[in-house]
């Protein structure tokens, strides 16, 4: 990667975690929280290494389009990366002549900016604090924003602050009027190109801005009261010369990429909410980072004949107190030769974050014992990708995208067969703690899996676990339903009372027997797994209701339940039919004998339910909708009026509607 | 007939399957592959609880039935040993963070 120009150094406002005392990515500090301990995070201005995940940004977005994710993975994983189309304008500082840049997705609205709005750390205040008048005053909104969290900063709802630069002006490029510059701390440096352009009349937050601070509300779009707020809908382009009269925002945006480019001050753009990823840990337990700090040669990577390079035995782990990671302690690692000049030089300290092993892991275990490299080709082409990926939605803006950013490269190099790593990625419902709140010690509500596998067996966990409710949903924790699993598994057992011999299914139960494979077979696929146990409880209800079970039946009611209930199931296997339940095929059914031979149906009189009948599965249209209309209370509804229409769906309802 | 008794069937069966090792993935590329994988709980144990068993009986139940339809399949497991969640279990109990998961 860093051969390929993907790894870089940069000083910048990083987020910090001051109890784990290392720096944390965008992605590891959501929502203004350590992911790890949860501590609030703060900004600290550091050097530190990048990864350029934003390069692959694209790749990431098209590559959702081959795999088989839940839809709210994929719509979570592209909101992360959020890709914006708009443009890049540069506007004109009249003062000095310097450009200040910004990104918009609404180069449309133009003509309406009254103002704009640069980060409290841009340079250019910097540069001209000489010339600026009220630098003071900057510098202590400024030294203010430091002590607040890039999250307060941008996503708290809060009343608008800043502070009017007096003594630099910009000229907006297509009016040609001068308009005022702000600081205000929402606009952050690391985000986009640190300034922004300010439409009041169509954005709310411009609106609330311009309002405290007086500024000029220029509408540029028909069809809101900008005297009453920002209208942010869609209308005719108005006050925007050439704009005049255009009625859609496509055509707006295009017509304005024309203007920017023919006085040369802009261009079409994209940008992403994605950020590099920052990719380093100021800690022992992780990868070191093989680069070498060479006085003469500057950064320089290990050779590959010296990796992997290998943590360095110690006895204080323990993170520095002012951001140094503990192997900056250590002289015999930190000491070394430039690989590339020979002179004395100096490791790199910072180590991997534990992503980094998280993302190749997989890759691995199809090869675990190859000494030469990470796997064989042969054995990538086999095994990868993986086939199906279950996890928590947590780590979908998290460890998934970095490794499906490591996998792309890694494909990119020829180094893995396939351009995604996971084919299938699906998630589970949380298990809430039986007071329906989420488990938590503080709560005293965690159930712990060794009591009640102590209690009950594993088998009942198991079955109970998986029919908890919907896989996907959050569930509440239920000892009485548990015990219900256990007495489902008790019945089981106590087949062995009735059974009797047969070498196919008896008459009664052969139709059961087929639905319930059928059912457990296909519903296991598709991650209905309550479902699929709930059709076996109900066959060993049915089985109950008759008396008798033979082996034939018992058999594969077996082998379907063993993947929710092993042990139970191989030892019955074991015990009656001899041999191990483990060796044996999954049944397969017979979909003739699948049909359910009856089948109930609403009948409906003007979209009202009046009726439910009975009636055979393949009952032809005619006779359901005879049947229908002769039943006494849908003759009743239809009694005096005329049936203008008569709708069958097959197998689940008539419609008739009368005037 | 006899109470079930699923503490002695299960740790029987427990051991049966892993002294035949019943589910390790074979070398025999023959037969079409499935690859099943979880995110793997932390060495600590630390937040272990019920949540994991759902997640990763799941998966479990469809390996089993794939390896009756004929599979050869993978499903490993094991511990996330990874950077900080083990490097602070180590820093608060004073256990190298490479032998964790060896005592907890």
């Amino acid at each position: 990667m860093f051969e390929k120009g993907l790894v870089f150094r940069d000083k910048t406002l990083v987020n910090y975690c001051p109890s784990c005392k290392v720096v944390l990515s965008n992605e590891d500090s959501q929502g203004g929280k350590c992911d790890v301990c949860h501590s609030d995070i703060v900004q600290k201005t550091k050097e530190v290494w990048y990864l350029r995940i934003t390069e692959y940004a694209d790749k990431l977005l098209e590559g959702l389009e081959e795999v088989d994710y839940l839809p709210n993975v994929k719509l979570q994983q592209q909101n992360w990366i959020g890709k914006s189309t708009g443009a890049f304008v540069n506007f004109t500082v009249k003062e000095n002549g310097e450009i200040l840049r910004i990104y918009t997705t609404r180069p449309d609205t133009l003509y309406g900016v009254t103002f704009m709005v640069i980060a409290p750390e841009h340079p250019i205040i910097e540069k001209y604090r000489d010339s600026i008048a009220n630098i003071s005053e900057l510098d202590e909104y400024k030294a203010e924003c430091a002590k607040k969290s890039e999250f307060e900063r941008t996503q708290l709802v809060k009343d608008k602050t800043g502070v009017k630069i007096d003594g630099l002006t910009a000229v907006n490029p297509v009016t040609g009027k001068e308009i005022p510059i702000y600081i205000s701390d929402y606009v952050m440096m690391g985000y986009g190109t640190g300034a922004i352009m300010a439409v009041p009349a169509h954005d709310t937050r411009d609106y609330e801005f311009a309002k405290k601070f007086g500024i000029d509300i220029i509408e540029v779009i028909k069809g809101g009261d900008i005297s009453k707020e920002a209208y942010t809908g869609d209308g005719e382009m108005v006050n925007s010369g050439e704009l005049n009269g255009i009625t859609n925002k496509k055509d707006a945006i295009a017509k304005m990429l024309g203007v920017l480019e023919k006085l040369g001050c802009g261009e079409k753009g994209v940008q992403y909410k994605m950020k590099d990823w920052a990719f380093n840990r100021q800690r022992y337990w992780g990868e070191p980072i093989p680069i070498v700090h060479c006085p003469h040669c500057g950064i320089v990577p290990v050779p590959y004949d010296e990796l992997p390079l290998k943590l360095p035995p110690v006895e204080h782990f323990e993170p520095g107190t002012d951001g140094e990671s503990p192997l900056a302690r250590i002289d015999s690692f930190v000491n070394c030769k430039c690989p590339k000049c020979g002179a004395d030089a100096k490791r790199e300290t910072d180590t991997m974050p534990q992503w980094a092993g998280s993302s190749w892991y997989f890759l691995r275990y199809c090869d675990p014992h190859n000494d030469k490299e990470f796997a064989s080709k042969e054995a990538l082409e086999y095994w990868m990708p993986v086939d199906w990926y279950n996890g928590g939605m947590e780590h979908v803006t998290r460890h998934m995208i970095y490794s499906r950013f490591w996998h792309k490269f890694l494909y990119d190099e020829g180094l893995v067969n396939t351009p995604e790593p996971y084919a299938k990625r699906t998630a589970q419902g949380l298990v809430l703690g039986p007071d329906g709140e989420k488990m938590s010690k503080s709560r005293g509500n965690v159930v712990d899996p060794i009591d009640v596998i102590e209690q009950y067996g594993a088998d009942v966990l198991r079955v109970y676990v998986m029919f908890m409710g919907d896989y996907e949903q959050a569930a509440p924790w239920s000892e009485n339903s548990m015990k219900g699993c256990k007495r489902f598994l008790d019945r089981l057992w106590g087949l062995q009372d009735i059974l009797t011999e047969g070498e196919s299914y008896s008459d009664a139960l052969r139709s059961k027997v087929h639905k319930t494979i059928k059912k457990v077979t296909n519903d296991i696929e598709s991650m209905k797994f309550n479902t699929a146990i709930a059709a076996m409880m109900t066959l060993i209800n049915d089985i109950y209701a008759l008396g008798a079970v033979n082996k034939a039946e018992l058999k594969d009611l077996l082998l379907i339940l063993s993947p929710f209930a092993p042990h139970i199931t191989s030892e019955m296997f074991q015990s009656i039919y001899g041999g191990y339940l483990n060796e044996q095929k999954w049944p397969s059914y017979d979909e003739k004998l699948c049909k359910d031979d009856t089948v109930e149906i609403a009948v409906q009189v003007n979209g009202k339910l009046k009726a439910k009948l009975t009636i055979p599965t393949d009952m032809p249209q005619e006779e359901v909708l005879a049947m229908a209309k002769a039943d006494e209370n849908v003759a009743k509804a239809c009694e005096g009026k005329t049936v203008v229409k008569e709708i069958y769906v097959k197998g689940r309802l008539v419609n008739l509607a009368v005037k | 007939m006899k109470r079930y008794d699923f503490a002695a069937i299960e740790s029987k069966w427990q051991e049966y399957w892993e002294k035949n090792k019943v589910f390790e993935a074979e070398s025999d590329r023959s037969k079409p592959k499935f690859y099943a994988l979880v995110e793997f709980p932390y060495p600590s144990g630390h937040g272990m609880h019920v949540g994991h068993i759902k997640a990763y009986s799941s998966l479990d139940v469809i390996s089993r039935k794939r390896r009756m339809e004929g599979y050869n399949v993978m499903f490993p497991i094991g511990f996330d040993a990874y950077g900080l969640p083990t490097e602070n279990t180590a820093i608060k109990t004073g256990v190298p963070a490479e032998k964790i998961g060896i005592f907890f």
